[in-house]
């Protein structure tokens, strides 16, 4: 039973590897894309201003930014990995009627969907 | 230009936390606001990025070895997701200098802790939460023999690892120092073990804070960007030349680097 657990979460992770190279192509692609040679792109980063991820995203498809929409594909593929590891260990936990550690993979579970929501709120 | 700079730091944060067994957090927050004068809220949500790429790849060879306690990454995952959401909330309503001064003095603890001779004091008995969710487990020895091992002060170990949580969303950082320190520390579990342990639980941990710092609009691609794909090539790097490298000489280099920068970071929160 635990070697199934294992080889299972084995494969899980060999498939997670295989995603940071998508994303990390997808960043790298878009980076390339829009980078400048000539201005210091990190001095509008000096200070903090507010700019929600959906309009960013709603002005890039406007203005046909497509090197930063490709990297905002390639970050969001980056951070659904370790959700959906999770979510693939609670589902072989219940496969292997481990209940009581299918329930505590959902409340981890839980703790990152609140996290999400409370990006949306603060 | 300024991005190839960075990305070119990235790539050698990458590796050189590859060989030192740390995230490129430590290296990454101080250069982005130190010396490229980036927000810290910016540097910060980078950082954590690049920290779930690097987690999220290296993964499966902290499985393959059999090191990994699966139950005991679930379990402990609780305590640092929740500590995690904290620190977000922390950080949103916290001022600059102050995470600055907290950055300084994590540094400052994490050189110290650095020179700490890592005993093996394994535990004796088997606390009532480890009987219950079955935390103790065997791994095995050099000569490939299989050496049982108990799990003790779990409540203990959950307590830890909620800080660890609100430090890395706070910081930008793995937290690995205070993740293996209620590990080995704490819980009494084999070093082999806890490292293992830590390394693959701090994807998640990073994500916790990481989707919030996203979906608010703090990770910025033209940071993230050079930041996370430097750090992915440099740990890959860094990873393949361990094996014929001792680290000693480099670790007590980047000791006196931590604690210069660290005071830095101290006088940058005091100004």
């Amino acid at each position: 039973m635990k070697s199934d657990v294992y080889s299972l979460e084995l494969f899980i992770s060999k498939f997670l590897r295989y995603g940071v190279l998508l994303a990390g192509a997808l960043m790298l692609a878009g980076w390339m894309s829009q980078i400048s040679f000539t201005r210091d792109v990190f001095l509008e980063f000096q200070t903090y201003h507010d700019a929600r991820l959906f309009q960013v995203l709603t002005d890039a498809l406007q203005d046909q930014r497509w090197g930063i929409l490709i990297t905002y594909a390639g970050m969001m593929i980056l951070i659904s990995l370790p959700l959906l590891r999770v979510l693939m260990t609670f589902a072989v936990f219940l496969k292997t009627r481990d209940y009581k550690m299918a329930g505590l993979s959902a409340l981890v579970l839980l703790g990152l969907a609140a996290s999400l929501l409370l990006g949306f709120e603060l | 230009m300024h991005e190839l700079i960075l990305f070119a730091i990235s790539i050698g944060a990458g590796f050189l936390g590859a060989l030192l067994g740390l995230g490129g957090g430590m290296i990454i927050v101080p250069v982005l606001t130190l010396y490229l004068h980036v927000d810290i809220r910016y540097a910060i949500a980078a950082s954590l990025i690049s920290i779930v790429a690097t987690s999220s790849g290296a993964a499966a060879s902290f499985l393959k070895d059999h090191m990994t306690n699966l139950r005991v990454a679930v379990f402990l995952e609780i305590g640092t997701v929740a500590g995690a959401i904290t620190g977000f909330l922390i950080a949103s309503f916290i001022q600059a200098k102050i995470l600055f001064l907290i950055f300084g003095f994590f540094l400052l603890f994490s050189a110290i802790m650095m020179f700490r001779k890592r005993g093996e004091d394994l535990a004796t008995k088997d606390h009532p939460w480890s009987k219950a969710l079955r935390l103790a487990s065997s791994f095995p020895n050099e000569k490939g023999d299989r050496v049982e091992y108990k799990v003790e002060a779990v409540p203990q170990g959950l307590l830890y690892m909620y800080v660890a949580g609100i430090l890395s969303a706070l910081l930008g950082i793995g937290s690995g120092i205070l993740k293996v320190l209620a590990m080995d520390g704490a819980m009494r579990l084999p070093i082999k073990v806890s490292s293992a342990t830590s390394n693959f639980m701090i994807g998640v941990t990073a994500t916790a804070s990481a989707g919030a710092y996203f979906i608010q609009g703090s990770i910025r691609p033209e940071i993230a960007a050079p930041v996370a794909v430097g750090i992915i090539a440099g740990s890959w790097m860094g990873a393949r030349v361990m094996m014929r490298m001792k680290p000693q000489l480099l670790r007590y280099i980047f000791v006196v680097l931590l604690s210069v920068v660290s005071v830095q970071m101290i006088m940058k929160g005091l100004a």
